[in-house]
Parts: structure tokens; sequence; C-alpha cells
């Protein structure tokens, strides 16, 4: 009895896990296409940017929150990020007289775009009390309306080389844009294990009164989490527009349903206080995996999206049944 | 048996083996399209019915819904199963550097959305598309015809989303056409309806709203004419005595036609497109030269012709 209590507790910590690995043996038997470095490397740079989406996602989904604003972020990011960048001799530029500058300058103010959407949600969230669906809805309109209005719906074509080494680029064999989401992933999983700010995180999402009650300020940690999830977006917003060699403002449509779906199957609980970083990680993983799967099978997309779907409400019900049993 | 038996033997099973090694290559084609809109859809049919001639080509066929991330990722994974060719149907035109580089030197078609010419080499690549020029230079020559004897032709434009190029080349091919042909041009309205049916129909309600008069509407596609022509239709004006002129040769707008309230419109050949992207990306696979561009005309259509379409 003991015994069967161990390994069933035991699938459920690593279900999540136990999951990828089989799909990645399963494909590796389907398709000898599959496990090959350069396939996997494909499958990182794809799934680069929404998996840094995801991480974002995760930290408001943690703290029983939502983020819908985040794929607007990314279509701001991406035209506010070109639009600095565009090359001089290019006629339709969307800032004519603008001096050549530094790429950085364009890294530095796609992600203010982000970061002060995502202060403008918390800001709404923790003062104004109206619920996270409603204000990031309300932003992810707004972002995408700015998005619009700057580009008049044109692409931002004509990047500069510079910029465009960030998404094209790669160190060895190693694209710059999955060090990058490395890189983010460690941050993250640093923050929410290791410092205040995220066990102020996990409290706020278990239990709010308690938390405020244990002297944590609510208020300033829900700024704090918004902006995280902003900045985490325009950072995917850059990757994917220096990859796509041009700043499109309707890019990142539909990209936050893909990041909440990453988050939520890599065992991010929406009643709150649950989600670590591995998890997410074998989220976006399996996602990314299961696309490149069924490309590499050749089967029809549409299927693919029932698959999808399945396996969201699949991972959902298990953790719910999880979390009871833990009750 | 002699030498000379056993020589002829032994050349004729190598020649079967590699007789057959030869025929039994299969050709392995990817193709990756922006969306399935009504148009792509039959381009993509296109595509596989003329695979369908070849018993060796084997056709993987893909849409991208709009995600250039997704069309990517499409690419990479033709590239990874090498493919022997890919054939691209571009989201975004600036992206098509990235794709070839992801294509990994597997011979890439672009259709119907056009690269930068400096992109397409003919060897490697090549577009396969329709000169929107040419679609625009249609309607004019109809128009031409129409007000042969007028001097002035005072006009309402409705264009696609700006900044695309078939917005850009079907605009200015009518205008010239009809500047070329000796007619004063004069501009009652002009802005873009995006494509969209119900756009050009509020737009154009709010114009007849102001009672200002014209002798045409141009419109650089069959949507955006099947709404200014509701809108005119809802003030019982006279549709044969101010023509509406669309492009596409969509079913409603045929229909249009036929009932005599769409003056004209243009047809893209999406089948032609298909199969000629098939016929280069098959060409491509096995080494041989391609063309840099596959043209395929467009053709006016009116009530005249319009049961052929």
């Amino acid at each position: 009895m003991a015994q069967q209590n161990k390994v069933s507790n035991f699938i459920n910590k690593y279900a999540i896990f136990i999951v990828l690995i089989v799909m990645i043996i399963a494909l590796s038997f389907l398709s000898p296409a599959f496990l090959t470095v350069q396939n996997l490397i494909n499958v990182l740079i794809t799934e680069s940017g929404r998996g840094i989406l995801a991480l974002g996602v995760a930290f408001a989904i943690i703290s029983r929150g939502i983020d819908l604003s985040v794929g607007s972020i990314v279509s701001l990011t991406s035209v506010i990020a070109a639009s600095l960048v565009q090359e001089p001799s290019y006629s339709a530029r969307i800032f004519p007289n603008l001096p050549l500058l530094p790429p950085i300058v364009a890294v530095l103010a796609g992600l203010a775009a982000g970061a002060l959407v995502g202060l403008t949600n918390g800001a709404l969230i923790a003062y104004t009390a109206i619920p996270p669906f409603i204000a990031t809805l309300g932003s992810m309109i707004i972002a995408r309306g700015f998005a619009l209005i700057l580009t008049n719906a044109y692409p931002v074509p004509m990047l500069r080389p510079e910029f465009k080494i960030i998404g094209q680029g790669s160190l060895g064999p190693i694209p710059y844009v999955v060090i990058v989401f490395v890189i983010v992933a460690i941050i993250a999983y640093i923050i929410l294990n290791y410092t205040k700010f995220g066990k102020h995180v996990y409290a706020i999402g278990g239990n709010v009164n308690a938390a405020r009650t244990s002297g944590i300020k609510v208020e300033k940690n829900l700024l704090g989490i918004y902006m995280v999830s902003g900045i985490c977006a325009s950072i995917a917003g850059i990757l994917i527009t220096a990859r796509a060699a041009s700043g499109i403002a309707t890019l990142g449509n539909n990209y936050e349903l893909d990041a909440i779906a990453a988050a939520t199957i890599g065992g991010t609980s929406h009643t709150g206080g649950i989600g670590t970083v591995p998890g997410i990680i074998a989220g976006i993983l399996i996602l990314g995996i299961l696309n490149n799967g069924l490309l590499l099978l050749g089967i029809s997309p549409y299927l693919q999206q029932v698959i999808k779907g399945i396996i969201i409400v699949g991972a959902v019900v298990f953790d719910m049944r999880k979390n009871a049993r833990q009750k | 048996m002699s030498i000379g038996k056993k020589l002829m033997l032994t050349i004729l099973v190598i020649t079967f083996a590699v007789g057959s090694v030869f025929a039994q290559k299969t050709y392995h084609i990817g193709v990756t399209l922006y969306d399935r809109d009504q148009f792509i859809s039959s381009l993509e049919q296109a595509i596989l019915e003329a695979a369908k001639k070849y018993p060796n080509v084997v056709v993987d066929s893909q849409d991208a819904k709009q995600d250039v991330n997704q069309q990517m990722a499409q690419v990479d994974v033709f590239a990874t199963k090498k493919y022997d060719a890919i054939i691209v149907n571009l989201i975004n035109t600036d992206t098509v550097e990235t794709i070839i580089q992801r294509a990994r030197g597997i011979p890439t078609i672009f259709v119907n959305r056009r690269p930068r010419d400096t992109v397409i080499d003919g060897v490697k690549t090549a577009y396969v598309g329709s000169q929107e020029y040419d679609a625009g230079r249609m309607q004019g020559e109809f128009l031409a015809n129409f007000f042969k004897g007028k001097k002035e032709i005072r006009y309402v434009l409705f264009m696609g989303q700006l900044g695309l190029e078939n917005t850009n080349e079907r605009t200015r091919g009518v205008k010239e056409t009809l500047e070329k042909a000796g007619f004063k041009l004069t501009k009652v309205y002009e802005d873009t309806a995006e494509w969209d049916r119900w756009k050009a129909m509020n737009q154009m309600q709010q114009l007849l709203g102001t009672g200002k008069q014209f002798d045409v509407v141009i419109c650089n596609n069959d949507e955006m004419a099947l709404g200014a022509i509701e809108a005119m239709k809802a003030l019982k004006m006279d549709l044969k005595k101010i023509p509406v002129v669309g492009i596409d040769a969509t079913p409603p707008a045929k229909e249009a036609v036929k009932k005599g309230e769409m003056a004209m419109t243009v047809f893209q050949n999406a089948k032609a497109q298909g199969a000629v992207a098939l016929d280069f990306a098959l060409k491509a696979a096995q080494g041989q030269k391609i063309e840099k561009f596959g043209w395929v005309p467009f053709e006016p259509v009116t009530i005249d012709n319009v049961d052929k379409y």
C-alpha cells in the first residue's frame, strides 16, 4: 500500500516530465528526422519566443491572476523596436529623420514599452480592484491599437543587420534566441525560488488575505508581477522581430493563449500559488514537440489543434485532481 | 555461358538496377501557405492536382495561419526532412531572407506573394504569380472603352491594404492606363477599405450621403466592389451607367457580373499559379534550369465571357 502510494506520488509529481519523455521516445521511433541536433535546435528556436512569454505569464497565473496582453505586447514591441533600426537608405521609414541609433536603443525602447504596459496592468489590478482578466483584456486591445496606429498596419521592413543578428546569429551551433530563452528561464527560476519577491508571488496566489496579514505589500508586488510579464513579452517580441527581419503589427496574435496553455500544461495552477519553472519549460516543450512532431509526420494542422486542446484540458483536469488529493 | 553472354547479362542487370533506382526516386515537396482563404485553397488544390500527374511526387501541404513564426518552423521541418523542394506562399515578404536561410539550400519557389527581386536567382529560388499591374491595366482598358468620347472621369477608388505590392500596382495600373488613353482623372473619393466588403459598403454609404457625383467606382478587389454595389443598390442607382469594377472573379462577383451589377472583374488564375509553382519546384528539385519568374496572366471577365469562368 505504501509502495503504491509512493509510486502514484512519484507519477503525480513528475507526470509532465514523463509525458515529455514518452513523446520524445515515441517520435524518435515514428520519425527518423526527429532526434537530430538540428531538428531539436529548430524546436527550441521556434518555441523560444513563446517560452519566454509563458514564463512571464506564469508569474501572473501563480499570483492567481492572468495576463492576456502579452500577445499584443509582442506586436507593440515589434513595431517600436523595428521602427528604430530601419535602414537609413529606406525611403518609407516610420521616423524618416531618425539618426543611426545603436540597436541597444531599440531593444531598450521595446523593453520599456512592455514594462509600461505591464505597470499599467499591475496598477489597474492593484488599485482599482478590477479582475486581472478584464484589466489585461483592455490593455491587450489598446496595445495592439497603438501598434496599428504607429505603423498604419504597414509592416516595418528593412531592419539593419546589427539588429537582425539578435534573431539570426548564433554562438557556435546554438542560436542567440535559444541562449536568451535559457537565460530568462534561469533568472525566472532564481526569482521564484530564491528571492523575497518570488516567495511573495506564491503567497499572494495561495491566499491573498493571509499574505496581507503577514505583512506582504500586495499592491507593490502586483505591479512587479505584471511588469515581469510585460518585460518577458517584450523580450519575446524583440527576438521574433529580429528573426523575421520585420516589425509586424499583427505579430503575436493569440500568442497569449499559447503561453497560458504552456504554463497550464506545465502544472501552473489557475487556483494560484502553484507553478515551477521546470514545469513550464516542460509545458512549452510539449507544445513545441507536438507541433514539430505532427509536422514531421505530415499530420493535418487542424487535427493538431484538436490534440492541443485535449492536452490542455487534460492537464488541468489532472492538475485539479492532484491538488485535491494533496489537500 | 560465353563471356560475351555473361557480359550482356551483367550489363542488362546493371541497366535495370540503375533504371529502377532512377524510377523510384521520389520527390518530396513541402508547401507552406499564409492561410487558407478561398483563393489560396484553390491554389493549393491546383498544386495537389498537378502533383498527381507524377507518380513519384509527394506533396506535404501546411498552412501557417498568418503566423510568421509558424511559417519559419514549417520550413525548418521541410529542411530537416530533406525535402527536394519547397513552395512558399509568404505571410510577410520581409521574412524572405530568413526563409531562404532556413531552407538550407533546398530550392524554394515563392508563389502569389512576391518577395524582393534581389533574392530571386532563377536557380534555387523563383517567383510564380501574376503581374499585379496587369489587373489594374485591364480595368483601365475596359473603362477606357466604356467611357469612349468622354474627356474627364470622376472616380471613386477603394484600395486594398496600404503598402502592399498588389494594392500599389493595381492602383497604378488602372490610373496610368486611363491617363495614357487620354482621360483626365478627377478624384472624388480615394481611400483604403482594406479588401473588406463591409468597410467599403460603409464608406460608400457615407460618400453617397454627401451627394457628390461620380462616374465610376474602381476597386482593388471584388469584395470591396460588392460592398460598394450594395450601398449603391440601396439608393437604386443605375449600375449600368456608373460601372463598378473589381478584381479576383470570386463566385459572388461572377454572379454580380451575370446580373449586370458589376461591370467587370479580373480573373486571377489560382489553378495556373499552383500548377506552374509545382512545375518550377519539381524542375528545381531535379536540378533543371528554371526561370526567375513564372508569370501567369490575368484575364478580364465581363458579362460576355463570364460563363467561361
